[in-house]
């Protein structure tokens, strides 16, 4: 992520209303939409198309779990978070660390997770490639 | 006695052992509404509960009653006796009292049956049924002489009772109207109580002039049937009490008019001496006949002590005694008499009844109230003892009474009696039999002994016998001048003809044999030497003419005993020639005795003893003849004749002498024999005493086993009634395992399996063989592990555990509970139910996602709903504008889903999404075309969706929005690159002129993406200048779902 240029954040939501609304948000945030995708074929595709420095991931997409789509996010260690209409729709163990956020989901609500998971990116990004975090900040 | 508006039989029913059998035989045929009430009287153990209501409460549909103090008896209900209490009744209502002792002695069935004659006289009704003793005879007795109904269970066929005593003793009393199977009883009934009514309209009718006189013809008819057929004349007879009798016949006889019984009555002569017997029960009880009891206590009884001392004996004999009535009525009347005499002569009254359980029922002297009326207050005091309910007859009149199986006409007679009472017997008796007994009766009295009959009864034809002492109170004395037969000729079937030669000899023009009989008697009468016949004993039992020379009457008690009779020196000589004959049975001579005669003279005489070959050897006669030796002489003249003849002297003075000392010895074996005689006699009178002393033991004790066996009889048939409840239960619960089919295990402390339910063998490989096996042998379906902890933790805490367990092979899932067992308030083992609970816990599952399922869908779809509002916002002019467009596109939604939800989120019809989105332009303005297509829940929201922005637009800028503007809707369904794909053509015509800039809004982007993003197809809008055309086609599968 060069300086001045906007986090690219990847929406996978089969919803396009939705994903609308949400790509508005992060505009409105500052930060670049990837996507939409409406389906986890879609989702797998973009990223190995295009850089994405973190993902918003509806967990259902139809009647299919986004689940392939974390998996592959997480080997890329890119940051992500789950948006999801379930209360308590227990999440498969490994993706226990990411952050979940109820549908539907406002700005104000958007804000800090989104903020820290690009944070999480940079410092990840930064111990990849043996760069000073203190410098990126 | 009550009088009620309408009379209805109180129907008392008595029964014993066997009884509970008997009384569901009558309940069952006693109809619902007999109209009769019923009270019932059993033998019940007073210290144990009774469940007799409850048994007869199955049985009759009639309201049931544990008998109250108080309690009016009313019609179609039925009263029981309560166990420990005496019932009685009084103007119809029962009195239930406790008994002062617990002795089981007490005749209760004869204490309320007598209770209810008294109180309800003819509208009473007396059943007996099964029963061990004589209960209830006494008792029917009072019913039927106050005009009752007696009925007892008729004991010939095989439905009879198990117990036949007491219905056996009632009938033999012949004081039992019906004799019928128990089931039959309940129409008799219901016939008797119509009869009552009847009865009353009846004697209503009577004092109706023109009826009475009706009434009376019959009665008179009657009365003449009787006179003629057995000479008795009812006339005198009161006239309700007569037709009450006839009417109780009718009954009997199922006939309803009295025309009818009259006819009967002329052509069965057994019916006559029906109704005779029972016009004749009146007053069977103590004195019966006051008037002739006073005769015999004033005139007879005192003769019969006159000149006896305390040595002597009065014997008396009751034969027929029945219930015992008369013989009690006798012995009181002997123990007033003895009271005011210093010697009391021992007094013994024989009564004797072919019947064995009247003599029983007469043993026991014990009589209800109502057959002592005629009993005076005195008398129930001095002889009397009253004893719950019934008298007991004091021990001194019992005690010279004894009783004893005996018939008149089979059984030889007594003998040597001073008084034959025989009451009302002879009545069942026909001529034949009476011209057999009257003789017979004759012969057991002493000479000069006296006979007591019943008023109806006679001897007018054995004037010969008896002469009458009060003609009219039917007392007679037996003549002692009548020739006396030995034996009682009865028992060879020979009937006696005494006074054959006087009669004889006034019979003249007789037969050829008759003359030469005649003719023979007149010559022996004549010419031939005196005689006399003798039997064994010296008693004369026949004169010849002039034997007054030899023989004469001697001072004191009359007497037949030749030496006694014999004339002074003969009466030496007669002895021991008599004692010779009978000794070698040869004949025997005297010869030159001198027998004083009058006026100091004597006469030589020779006498020949001879005993009659003809006569049997052990009642062997003897004749002896006195024959004349020259004429009279005065006592000189005989010494002188003595002197003559020296030789003959010497030798008579020999044979006087041997004749002394014989007699002498035989006076010593005579004295030495009576003695033996005496003592045996004594023997034998105190033996007699402890064997009558043992009898009543053994009846005492008889009749104790026989109510402990009445009880556990019935006692018996409660516990099979308990056993059939307890089978029944069983059963029930054996049905209710198998329909809930709720695997149940029954385990002891020691996890040993009790039983089991049939469902068991899904969890458990088990077999009925297992019971008593222990649970843990058992290989299971389920794993059960921690079981023995649970199953301790019960018995400890006495709590229910729960707890779900899986089926291994099933796939089921099962809650298993474990109760205690409790056995009053320990436990004593625990009972393991597995409830098949798979199907709950399937649906539980089932409905946690469909919750989570809808929670994601409303806050998707709230989702959805903020960002079209957000776009709505984006593209509204105004505030005004916004919510319009807003709430119009929410709207839509909600009928797309309102849809979706009366099809319960399956699949839409095509047409029916269409319907409500252009519903407002009215049908004439929108063509729809297109085949029946489903569609599933997203692609109808989709749909919906669409079409709504569609007819907005349309309505707003488009073809709808001026009145002659159209649009067209088809769809298809087509096959495109291998898979199935709907079409969708939107088409406005006569609309205004298209321009593109118009629709570049949210309502244009929203077709576009729902069907590119949310249908997955392709969108095509055109402005064509004639209308706006979209057409839309997406697959019929979308790639998501």
């Amino acid at each position: 992520m060069s300086d001045g240029a906007r986090p690219r954040i990847l929406i996978v939501e089969d919803e396009w209303l939705i994903a609308d609304l949400l790509e508005a948000m992060l505009d409105e945030l500052g930060y670049d939409a990837v996507g939409p995708a409406s389906s986890v074929q879609e989702a797998l595709e973009l990223i190995q198309e295009q850089a994405v420095d973190a993902a918003l991931l509806d967990v259902s997409l139809g009647r299919v779990r986004s689940y392939p789509v974390a998996e592959a996010l997480m080997r890329a260690g890119t940051p992500f978070l789950f948006l999801t209409g379930y209360i308590d729709g227990d999440l498969p163990a490994q993706f226990r660390s990411a952050p979940v956020l109820c549908k539907p989901v406002s700005l104000v609500e958007l804000k800090a997770p989104l903020e820290q998971l690009v944070l999480t990116d940079a410092r990840a990004r930064s111990e990849k490639t043996s760069t000073d975090v203190s410098l990126s900040r | 006695m009550a009088r009620r508006e309408a009379p209805f039989p109180i129907v008392g029913v008595g029964a014993s052992a066997g009884g509970v059998e008997a009384l569901e035989g009558f309940f069952r045929g006693v109809p619902e509404n007999s109209g009769c009430g019923f009270v019932v009287v059993t033998h019940l153990n007073p210290e144990r509960r009774s469940l007799l209501p409850e048994i007869v409460g199955r049985y009759t549909s009639m309201p049931v009653h544990v008998a109250a103090d108080g309690a009016v008896v009313a019609a179609n209900e039925v009263h029981i006796l309560p166990p420990d209490a005496i019932l009685d009744i009084e103007n119809g209502k029962l009195r239930v009292r406790k008994p002062i002792s617990l002795r089981r002695e007490r005749k209760p069935i004869d204490i309320f049956f007598s209770a209810l004659a008294m109180d309800q006289g003819e509208c009473a009704a007396g059943v007996v049924l099964s029963g061990g003793d004589g209960d209830g005879t006494l008792g029917v007795k009072a019913i039927k002489e106050r005009g009752g109904l007696t009925i007892a269970q008729s004991t010939s066929d095989s439905s009879g009772p198990n117990y036949p005593d007491m219905p056996e003793s009632a009938i033999a009393s012949g004081m039992v109207d019906i004799a019928t199977p128990a089931e039959q009883m309940g129409t008799r009934l219901v016939e008797f109580a119509a009869s009552l009514l009847n009865f009353e309209r009846l004697m209503a009718d009577e004092r109706r002039d023109d009826d009475d006189k009706a009434l009376n013809d019959a009665r008179h008819e009657i009365c003449a049937i009787i006179r003629n057929q057995l000479g008795h004349d009812f006339a005198g007879y009161k006239g309700k009490t007569f037709l009450r009798r006839v009417q109780r016949r009718m009954q009997v006889n199922h006939l309803d008019s009295l025309e009818a019984y009259i006819e009967r009555l002329r052509q069965e002569p057994k019916e006559v001496s029906a109704l005779f017997r029972d016009l004749l029960i009146n007053v069977t009880n103590f004195f019966r006949d006051a008037d002739a009891f006073k005769v015999l206590e004033e005139q007879v009884i005192p003769k019969l002590f006159a000149g006896r001392g305390a040595e002597d004996a009065i014997r008396v004999w009751v034969p027929g005694c029945a219930t015992g009535e008369e013989v009690f009525s006798i012995a009181i009347l002997m123990q007033e008499h003895m009271q005011r005499l210093a010697a009391k002569p021992r007094v013994q009254i024989f009564a004797t009844d072919i019947d064995d359980h009247a003599l029983s029922v007469a043993r026991a002297g014990r009589y209800p109230e109502a057959l002592l009326d005629s009993v005076s207050e005195e008398r129930r005091k001095r002889f009397f003892t009253y004893d719950d309910g019934s008298y007991l007859l004091t021990k001194d009149v019992r005690d010279i009474c004894v009783f004893s199986p005996h018939s008149v006409i089979r059984d030889p007679p007594f003998s040597r009696l001073d008084l034959v009472s025989c009451r009302n017997l002879l009545i069942y008796f026909g001529a034949d039999m009476q011209n057999q007994v009257i003789p017979t009766f004759h012969y057991a009295l002493k000479p000069g002994g006296y006979l007591f009959l019943g008023t109806s009864e006679n001897v007018s034809q054995f004037a010969d016998l008896f002469t009458a002492i009060d003609k009219k109170n039917r007392v007679f004395r037996s003549r002692e001048d009548a020739s006396r037969v030995r034996l009682p000729l009865s028992v060879s079937g020979f009937r006696p003809a005494p006074f054959t030669p006087a009669r004889l000899t006034g019979s003249h023009g007789a037969g050829p044999v008759a003359l030469r009989q005649s003719v023979e008697g007149y010559v022996l009468e004549r010419f031939a030497p005196a005689h006399v016949v003798v039997n064994r004993d010296g008693d004369i039992v026949f004169y010849s003419a002039r034997t007054g020379k030899y023989l004469e009457a001697a001072p004191g008690a009359p007497s037949r005993q030749l030496s006694t009779l014999a004339r002074k020196g003969l009466r030496l000589d007669l002895r021991t020639s008599l004692r010779e004959a009978i000794e070698t049975d040869a004949r025997v001579e005297r010869s030159g005795i001198v027998v004083e005669g009058e006026d100091d003279r004597v006469q030589r005489v020779d006498l020949v003893v001879e005993p009659m070959r003809d006569s049997p050897p052990e009642e062997r006669l003897f004749l002896i003849l006195f024959t004349d030796v020259g004429p009279m002489l005065s006592r000189q003249e005989a010494d002188n004749a003595t002197d003559r003849s020296d030789e003959s002297y010497v030798q008579l003075e020999r044979e006087l002498r041997d004749t002394r000392e014989r007699l002498q010895s035989l006076i010593e074996e005579y004295e030495t024999a009576l003695e033996e005689l005496k003592s045996s006699n004594e023997e034998l009178v105190s033996v007699n005493e402890e064997v009558q002393s043992t009898n009543e033991e053994l009846e005492a004790s008889k009749e104790e086993l026989q109510s402990v066996n009445e009880e556990l009889h019935t006692v018996n048939a409660e516990l099979n009634g308990k056993v059939d409840q307890l089978d029944r239960a069983n059963l029930d619960l054996t049905n209710l395992f198998e329909s809930t089919r709720v695997a149940t295990v029954f385990l002891d402390r020691d996890l040993v399996i009790r039983s089991f339910t049939p469902a068991v063998s899904e969890i458990f490989k088990i077999r009925p063989s297992d019971r008593g096996r222990p649970l843990t042998d058992l290989a299971g379906h389920v794993e059960l592990p921690g079981l023995q902890d649970d199953i301790r933790k019960v018995f400890a805490t006495g709590e229910t555990v729960e707890r779900a367990v899986d089926h291994e092979s099933r796939g089921a899932k099962y809650l298993l509970r474990l109760v205690p067992y409790k056995d009053s308030d320990k436990i004593s083992g625990v009972v393991l139910t597995f409830v098949d609970v798979t199907t709950l816990a399937n649906a539980e599952a089932h409905q946690q996602v469909l919750i989570a399922e809808l929670n994601h869908r409303v806050k998707n779809m709230l989702a959805v709903v903020i960002s079209i509002a957000e776009h709505t916002y984006k593209d509204a002019p105004d505030a005004k504008a916004f919510k319009d467009r807003l709430v119009e596109r929410i709207k839509a939604m909600a009928k797309s889903y309102e849809l979706l939800a009366r099809e319960n989120w399956t699949e839409t019809l095509m047409r029916d999404l269409v319907k409500p989105q252009l519903a407002p332009y009215g049908p004439d303005r929108v063509a729809l075309n297109g085949p029946q297509l489903r569609l599933n829940p997203k692609q109808a929201l989709s749909v919906g969706m669409v079409l709504h922005e569609l007819a907005t637009n349309a309505g707003k800028y488009g073809a709808l929005s001026q009145p002659d503007g159209r649009v067209e809707l088809s769809w298809d369904e087509h096959a495109h690159n291998g898979a199935q794909e709907i079409q969708l053509a939107w088409r406005e015509i006569d609309g205004p002129p298209v321009s593109e800039e118009r629709n570049t809004g949210f309502g244009l982007k929203l077709i576009e993406r729902e069907t590119v993003r949310g249908l997955g197809g392709a969108c095509n809008i055109r402005f064509d200048p004639t209308g706006l055309q979209v057409s839309l086609s997406f697959p019929k599968e979308a790639p998501n779902e």
